[in-house]
């Protein structure tokens, strides 16, 4: 597996900033005062896995053969799709179970 | 939920009650859909040789106008332009009367020709002139190849006028408008509004699917044209979906140089595109693109209407989420309706289309090789 590396690196930089652009919606929930769990949650699980991707595909190649040019953008695309469904799969499900989670998690 | 392939089908019924995160992020993830598919049209499409992007690659390197050295430097800048353009479209909406909120988040979904609203009635709910010329101009403005605005910074300023594809895109949108009046006055139709004729079509050109009125009740005529003008879709590497109007006009010289081998058997035609000829490889995966197109369309069609889809539902679904437009034909998910009714089944046949149409079919279908796997 050790070529598909700059693959996975790659991805793991997408998430991340993925992640980091979940904080905006925040701020416009702050600011129109109906904060709630779902995109902090999405925001600490994508970059969580974007950074487990990101770290342990540190000593990747920088080289993408045409294979690999190919599962870049399909799963670049699945990946994106993915996280970022899930502030509205958060949003709509019982929110509780989380926000507790989360405290659980940060203490 | 494929907000991220710049389609713009909304799936909840209810926007005026959504909170305004969700819309926020509905936004934010067509925008950032929108300059991936840019940066990677222009930085790999060209790389695997998919469906004749490959043309690009040719024509930005042999010609005097080498464009930049590296690929991140080219993404780089196109992340600045990207900004840029939508900073400029929000500010333009905003001086005209949007909220702020609105401005920021209808900007985004204009320049990445997603069309996401944060109202039900689109951009019909502002019912302003000026906003909707403004989004008209950004909408076209996103569509233009963006490899064009790098040229233009870097000094050749006559570009938007010379480039051939933006000269066929402008052509096919003026005939589209023309066709319709035509048929509208025609038909003596009551509430004949050029306002209207030219915002939709611009907008299901493209592919954004911002609508200012219920465009399904015009007749079956300008419902027919829309669905053409889905397939056919932007400029190739800009936001939009579809065919793309090189790929069209391609097709176009191909058939042309086949009816004059019919009358000059003997004679020897080649097929130029913007004064280059171009390599028969490049026409043979053009022409497969477009063969296969339709092919999954059809394919997608035949699935959703197993799915229990009326026919004008399932015809106007495939097309439309093959290309990312957003709305399609008839009652149920139509102009101003939405995708929240159909069952489970359909709407991830929809997804499957969406992505398969904003990565150019061959990216994904590839993948499904063996062989390829086994390299």
């Amino acid at each position: 597996m050790s070529n598909y590396k700059t693959v996975f690196f790659t991805l793991g930089i997408l998430q991340i900033i993925l992640g980091v652009s979940m904080f905006i919606p925040i701020i416009a929930q702050f600011t129109y005062s109906e904060i709630d769990s779902s995109f902090f949650g999405a925001s600490i699980v994508t970059i969580i896995f974007g950074t487990l991707f990101f770290l342990s595909n540190l000593d990747h190649d920088k080289k993408l053969n045409l294979q690999q040019a190919f599962l870049l953008t399909a799963l670049s695309w699945l990946s994106i799709a993915i996280f970022g469904s899930l502030p509205f799969i958060f949003s709509t499900m019982n929110c509780l179970l989380l926000t507790l989670f989360l405290r659980a998690c940060l203490g | 939920m494929s907000g991220i392939t710049t389609t713009g089908s909304t799936i909840i019924s209810n926007l005026e009650f959504t909170p305004k995160g969700i819309l926020l992020w509905r936004a934010i993830l067509q925008w950032l859909g929108g300059i991936g598919i840019i940066v990677m049209a222009i930085t790999l499409m060209p790389i695997m040789n998919v469906g004749g992007m490959q043309l690009f690659k040719i024509s930005s390197n042999d010609s005097s106008e080498k464009i930049l050295p590296k690929s991140k430097e080219i993404a780089l800048r196109l992340i600045y332009i990207y900004s840029a353009l939508t900073l400029t479209c929000a500010v333009t909406y905003w001086l005209f009367g949007m909220s702020k909120f609105d401005s920021l988040t209808h900007s985004m979904t204009t320049i990445a020709t997603g069309g996401f609203s944060n109202y039900n009635q689109s951009i019909g709910y502002f019912n302003s002139i000026p906003i909707e010329i403004a989004s008209m101009i950004f909408i076209i403005l996103g569509s233009l190849p963006f490899i064009v605005y790098i040229k233009f910074i870097n000094g050749n300023k006559k570009i938007f006028l010379t480039d051939i594809q933006i000269k066929t895109f402008f052509k096919v949108i003026i005939s589209a408008i023309i066709l319709l009046t035509l048929y509208l006055l025609l038909n003596n139709y009551e509430n004949f509004n050029l306002r209207s004729v030219f915002f939709n079509s611009i907008s299901i050109l493209t592919g954004t699917g911002y609508v200012n009125s219920e465009y399904d009740s015009w007749g079956s005529f300008p419902i027919t044209l829309f669905l053409a003008l889905m397939f056919i879709g932007g400029c190739a590497g800009s936001t939009t979906c579809g065919i793309k109007i090189f790929r069209i006009q391609i097709l176009y010289s191909f058939i042309t140089n086949q009816l004059k081998k019919i009358i000059y058997p003997k004679g020897v035609f080649v097929i130029k595109y913007d004064q280059n000829s171009v390599d028969d490889k490049f026409i043979a995966s053009i022409i497969s693109f477009i063969y296969f197109y339709f092919v999954i369309f059809f394919v997608l069609t035949a699935l959703l209407s197993l799915t229990g889809l009326d026919f004008i539902t399932a015809i106007s679904g495939a097309a439309t989420s093959i290309s990312n437009v957003g709305p399609g034909l008839g009652p149920i998910i139509g102009p101003n309706g939405d995708f929240s009714s159909l069952p489970d089944m359909s709407k991830w046949i929809l997804t499957v289309g969406m992505i398969l149409g904003r990565l150019e079919l061959f990216a994904i279908l590839v993948l499904f090789l063996p062989s390829f796997w086994r390299s």
